[in-house]
């Protein structure tokens, strides 16, 4: 008797291990590590420079080898943007076009392969190194985190 | 004259004595028996002679044919898993299993493998009592800790990217290590004579995975199986071969 019931509990709990194996069901999300950058303006008060949340109207912004594609296209008060880093290189540079001025930002970085699943793909995490500017119209920019994952959220300051 | 051939007579019997024992290999299941019932023959009262026991100690040559079945079924796994266990005392087994496991798995395009090899070390120990001196079959619990070095692949793999051209790579690899326990409930029963089948359940939790973090935690690992979970059950269906080796004799306290 005693025995039977050890049977049974062994396959019982061989069937639960594999149907919990097989009931596995992956949801995938989009992979996309992009450095998300945030908009200021600096505000000097009594001798003491305020940085302040801004929201910057863009004629557009795109690519240095994809003119003809925009990133954005008369965009109205942003607060924040996503600069989609270009996976074939090590380094992607935007032209950022508001006010009727033109200023360059390229981003340096390195990358790290990531294998999320058969199913849901591949991505790149980046790391960036450095970051040159033009400052026509930008004042300043700040990298607070280097490291670009999926989950980022602020990596870099402009200021305006 | 006389005396020297005594003295051959004594020399050739010794001789013979000696080549007999040496050969005769008492691996029948009466002669065993017959040993095991001399050893719990009790003792005459008054006499204090040293009581002798005697264990089986035996080798087992395993074969784990759940992934040659899984392997029929679908053909993203393969490998061979071997096992060899040994009676260090009685109702203790000690264990080692090693094997080398292959898989892949597709999907729109996109290929992974899997390749490596692993090696278990642990012991078992035998639970409940055998019915009669013939029962061979054995219950245990046993535990291990586990190691495998291993590869992992991915082909034509695409990444993508809202604003830029996707590229597609034809293939990068990557070298990883796993450490992980398991503890395992299972059952060998004599199917033939010295030949054993036997399943066991094995609870796995992995401990540790190094090496290259591009797939960290690894999809697959080699004699754990697909390790998206710290904790993983899985099974074994094992075929195994008994050798019987001498059997070994341990002083018991003297009967008093």
């Amino acid at each position: 008797m005693k025995l039977k019931k050890l049977n049974l509990t062994i396959i019982l709990l061989l069937g639960f291990g594999i149907l919990s194996s097989c009931l596995k069901n992956e949801i995938c999300s989009p992979l996309l590590a992009e450095p998300q950058a945030e908009f200021f303006t600096l505000q000097e008060n009594a001798g003491i420079i305020d940085t302040i949340p801004a929201s910057i109207n863009f004629d557009s912004i795109y690519g240095l080898t994809l003119e003809n594609q925009n990133l954005i296209k008369d965009a109205l008060g942003l607060n924040t943007i996503s600069f989609p880093l270009n996976p074939a290189e090590i380094e992607t540079a935007f032209v950022v076009c508001a006010a009727g001025k033109k200023d360059t930002i390229r981003f340096f970085y390195e990358k790290q392969l990531l294998f999320q699943s058969v199913k849901c793909g591949v991505y790149y995490t980046y790391t960036i190194t450095d970051i040159h500017f033009s400052t026509n119209l930008l004042k300043g920019l700040t990298l607070i985190k280097p490291e670009v994952d999926v989950n980022s959220t602020e990596n870099i300051q402009m200021f305006y | 004259m006389s005396t020297r051939l005594k003295i051959f007579k004594c020399f050739i019997s010794i001789c013979l004595l000696l080549t007999t024992s040496a050969f005769a290999q008492q691996t029948n299941v009466e002669l065993d028996s017959e040993r095991m019932k001399k050893s719990i023959t009790p003792i005459k009262e008054g006499k204090a002679k040293k009581q002798k026991t005697f264990f089986r100690r035996d080798i087992k040559f395993g074969w784990d044919v759940s992934n040659l079945l899984i392997g029929a079924l679908s053909s993203s796994r393969i490998g061979v898993d071997l096992s060899i266990d040994y009676t260090l005392k009685e109702n203790v087994f000690g264990a080692l299993e090693f094997g080398n496991n292959r898989y892949k798995e597709q999907n729109d395009g996109i290929q992974y493998l899997a390749q490596g090899n692993y090696l278990k070390v642990g012991i078992d120990s035998k639970r409940g009592k055998a019915k009669d001196a013939f029962d061979r079959d054995i219950f245990y619990l046993g535990a291990r800790y586990a190691f495998a070095t291993f590869e992992q692949r991915i082909e034509n793999y695409q990444i993508n990217s809202s604003y830029w051209p996707s590229i597609i790579e034809d293939m990068a690899s990557f070298k990883n290590q796993a450490h992980w326990m398991e503890a395992i409930l299972g059952f060998k029963v004599e199917a033939m004579k010295n030949t054993y089948l036997g399943l066991g359940l094995r609870f796995k939790v992995m401990f540790l995975q190094t090496g290259n973090k591009t797939i960290l935690p690894a999809t697959y690992v080699p004699g754990f199986g697909k390790s998206g979970e710290t904790i993983v059950i899985g099974f074994n269906y094992s075929m195994y071969y008994n050798l019987p080796l001498n059997y070994s004799k341990r002083n018991t306290k003297r009967a008093n």
